[in-house]
């Protein structure tokens, strides 16, 4: 690029200055017939197709988030009326049906029945283990402070 | 958004495939590495400049081009490559026309970065900053390095002058 902006040519020094020699101006005519080549429709026909496949390759995060046709901050009301249907859905309360009830009703019972007689068994253990220790008990500090006599033997076999 | 690619696609496909073409002297495998350039700007799109989308295809393109080339010439062969191509025969006599296939060689048979230099600059017309950029030299460079590129194509042309 020149200094006013013009490009420079091939051949032409950064400032403006011509090229030097003849064989200098013939490589600029030579540079100047090697068009751009064009490139092959088979090509562009690829080229093309990019945006196609990458979109078919994105994940549905990517496609979410991707520029559509309005602006990005539309998804945030869009996201939120979403979550609140959601809530309100799940938070609603619902009417159990006639099954429903009978089933939960079986349940209970069945349950009941069950803590009915853990409780009973639970009972009797406490009886058994409770009514053996306190009796132990009684009869151990009792012998520990009556003197035992010959007497007291008799007495207590007669 | 697509149509905006599909504009730099009419815009650019050219100038990265006649590079392409220079670099891998292989037309499908230029077509491949032109698709995976294509690839990488619709992807990285939003976050180029849209001022340097040329520039940034152009840097992309060639650095893809280099890397094809490195797996294709592991050893020796790179290194081959690296030094010199072989260029047709003198063509004593030569009509003009033939004189710039005898070019095109001549360019193939620089090595890097003279090539992509001369065929930016010159052939491309890209400016030296654009250049300076594409390839990662500093303004002072891309314009010594083009003047040895050209001094070695005036050197040639010397010979095959009648």
């Amino acid at each position: 690029m020149t200094q006013d902006g013009r490009e420079t040519r091939p051949g032409e020094q950064g400032d403006g200055a011509p090229a030097e020699t003849p064989l200098d101006r013939e490589l600029d005519a030579l540079f100047a017939q090697l068009d751009i080549e064009r490139a092959p429709p088979g090509l562009t026909r690829r080229l093309y197709r990019i945006p196609q496949e990458q979109r078919g390759r994105r994940s549905w995060w990517q496609r979410l988030l991707a520029p559509g046709p309005g602006p990005r901050w539309v998804l945030v009301p869009a996201l939120a009326v979403a979550l609140l249907a959601v809530g309100v859905a799940l938070m609603s309360p619902r009417q159990p049906s006639q099954e429903e009830i009978f089933q939960a009703r079986h349940d209970l019972a069945v349950a009941f029945s069950y803590i009915d007689r853990a409780g009973v068994l639970t009972g009797q253990e406490i009886q058994a283990v409770l009514g053996g220790e306190l009796r132990h008990t009684v009869k151990d500090n009792l012998s520990k402070h009556i003197p035992f006599t010959e007497q007291s033997r008799k007495e207590e076999t007669t | 958004m697509s149509r905006k690619f599909r504009q730099w696609v009419d815009e650019y496909q050219d100038q990265a495939w006649t590079l392409a073409r220079y670099l891998l002297k292989d037309s499908a495998e230029a077509q491949d590495a032109c698709q995976e350039a294509f690839v990488k700007l619709w992807k990285n799109q939003d976050r180029i400049d849209p001022e340097r989308i040329r520039p940034w295809l152009m840097k992309v393109t060639r650095n893809l081009c280099l890397d094809r080339l490195r797996r294709r010439h592991p050893t020796q062969e790179w290194q081959e490559w690296q030094q010199a191509d072989e260029s047709p025969g003198p063509m004593q006599g030569a009509e003009q026309q033939q004189l710039g296939e005898w070019l095109k060689h001549s360019i193939n048979g620089l090595t890097e970065p003279y090539r992509s230099l001369v065929v930016l600059r010159d052939v491309h017309q890209h400016s030296y900053e654009e250049v300076a950029s594409v390839l990662e030299l500093s303004l002072p460079q891309v314009k010594v390095y083009l003047h040895r590129a050209r001094k070695q194509l005036r050197e040639q042309l010397a010979e095959v002058r009648p």
